[in-house]
């Protein structure tokens, strides 16, 4: 019998009622047309995850990975926002798309020479296991949420303006580059928070398949955004039930209950009979 | 007092010279159709007046004001409605939250809305006619639907001029009938009007001036001084087709868009 308020289960519950406050970060990367970032954020982590533990390694410095996986995944983030200005959304794939390799290629590389011990820390950044999260995580992934909730909540109409009408924002007297690279690093903290918590591979499934699901079914932003984190909290808690009943890895059953509830979705919407 | 002043005005974007040595003078109120091929440098012209791009040198005043000097003031008394090809339409706004927008950006996060804007809002839509679309969804809406949100939009924080950009592409004959009697009633409220479009036809008998640009002002004026057939063949060239119709031509640029 699973003891359903076990001290590892409680820090589940509290990490998936965080991932529905980032997911809400993913729809704004959906209404910025950019869907695809948090999980290429989520990448960079990974590879600033694995640095992190590196340095912790070969030096007497006490490094929290984490921190340098956060401070990756939101430089790239910003980077390839700040190339995309330049050179338009073809430039920003192709950044976000070697931030991805690099991040990749950093985590292999530094795997190999890892030891045994460590090895299994930094696997923990790819594949996740929110069963695993300890209170100092907990305490870490809470305090970087509340923050992008603030930040998101303080200026959220101008991160919708910025994301319906940079042209028309601009003309307003809005300063559209900076709202746009604010929203560039929330959704590079918001994928880090994702990888911690269910690791990078999956940050798709809990990040940003919430939000566009909603999408397809809400008649405002508003709703979109309550809507996403309502999937997201459905996914998550839907995912550690199944996890718990048939012994499945979190972060897997996470995705595939979140990714049932958006192939789902589709499903209803193409065949609901046209009004 | 002019709405428009520019001075040997040139303006540069990214090394290119777009505008060169334009001299302009608009009466306030009048209402103004910009035309001109594609790349003749009208959009940069209405950034110019916004004070979104700087001059490499020359003058521009907007009300009596320089707008890069005195931008938000500008940005006060000027309304501009972007091409509808700009917008995103992966945000699904409402359309009372899109007109909203012009009212809560002046404001301080977190830009809390009081009952004036309410008001404010409802009072615009009601002049553009679109009162009943207040909550339908701004990208579910038809061109001429979407144009007339953007105008009220424009118009909501009372502008002493308004620029448009292109507001009749993709919009059907009779929406753009609506939005002209919409532009020429501002104007006979006081508010000047620019608008840049492709197709003056339909719009000449309305207008106090037309503006032929291409890089710099090749001819500006009552529609009669304009519409002459050397005038716009010598900017179109063989890009054009006009058809001799009386008061003024009739004529179709061949690079022009919807």
């Amino acid at each position: 019998m699973v003891d359903l308020l076990s001290p590892f289960l409680i820090k589940a519950y509290v990490a998936v009622l965080l991932m529905a406050a980032v997911s809400i970060i993913g729809s704004v990367s959906v209404l910025r047309g950019v869907a695809y970032m948090p999980a290429e954020a989520a990448h960079a982590a990974l590879g600033g995850a694995a640095l992190g533990i590196l340095v912790g390694h070969v030096t007497s410095l006490t490094v929290d990975p984490y921190i340098v996986a956060a401070l990756f995944a939101s430089l790239t983030t910003i980077f390839a926002g700040y190339v995309g200005r330049k050179g338009g959304p073809e430039v920003v794939t192709a950044a976000l798309a070697g931030a991805l390799t690099l991040g990749v290629s950093v985590y292999a590389f530094v795997r190999y020479i890892l030891p045994a011990n460590l090895r299994v820390i930094l696997d923990g950044y790819l594949v996740g296991d929110i069963l695993l999260l300890r209170d100092s995580d907990i305490a870490m992934l809470s305090i970087l949420t509340i923050a992008c909730m603030m930040i998101f909540t303080l200026f959220y109409n101008e991160m919708v303006y910025v994301c319906f009408d940079p042209e028309g924002a601009e003309a307003m007297g809005m300063n559209v580059s900076f709202y746009d690279f604010m929203i560039f690093f929330l959704i590079g903290l918001a994928g880090s928070v994702a990888t911690k918590t269910v690791g990078s591979l999956i940050v798709y499934a809990l990040v940003i398949a919430p939000a566009i699901t909603a999408k397809e079914l809400s008649r405002s932003i508003k709703g979109m955004l309550v809507l996403t984190a309502a999937v997201t909290l459905a996914a998550g808690y839907g995912g550690l039930a199944l996890s718990i009943v048939f012994d499945m890895p979190s972060g897997g059953s996470i995705a595939i209950v979140a990714s049932a509830i958006y192939v789902g979705t589709m499903l209803a919407k193409r065949l609901a009979p046209k009004q | 007092m002019n709405s428009v002043e520019a001075s040997g005005l040139t303006v540069k974007l990214n090394g290119f010279e777009v505008l060169n040595d334009v001299n302009l003078s608009l009466d306030h109120p009048s209402f103004t159709v910009l035309i001109g091929p594609n790349g003749a440098g009208k959009t940069t012209l209405l950034k110019t007046i916004l004070g979104l791009l700087k001059p490499q040198s020359g003058s521009i005043k907007v009300m009596g004001l320089d707008p890069t000097k005195k931008s938000k003031k500008v940005r006060l008394m000027v309304g501009y409605v972007p091409q509808r090809d700009r917008i995103s339409f992966f945000v699904p706004m409402k359309v009372k939250d899109v007109v909203m927008m012009s009212r809560l950006v002046w404001k301080r996060p977190p830009r809390w809305i009081t009952e004036s804007d309410e008001a404010a809002v409802k009072k615009v839509l009601n002049f553009v006619g679109a009162e009943e679309l207040a909550d339908r969804r701004f990208d579910e809406l038809s061109g001429g639907q979407q144009q007339k949100v953007l105008i009220a939009r424009a118009i909501v924080s009372e502008p002493r001029l308004l620029l448009l950009d292109e507001p009749f592409n993709g919009i059907d004959v009779k929406s753009q009938s609506e939005i002209m009697s919409l532009l020429t009633n501002l104007k006979e409220n006081g508010v000047s009007v620019i608008m840049v479009t492709h197709d003056v036809s339909d719009v000449i008998h309305l207008v106090d001036n037309i503006v032929l640009l291409y890089r710099t002002i090749i001819a500006a004026g009552k529609p009669k001084d304009v519409l002459r057939e050397d005038v716009l063949k010598s900017v179109y060239g063989d890009r054009i087709r006009i058809y001799a119709h009386e008061p003024y031509p009739v004529f179709v640029p061949r690079d022009s868009h919807g």
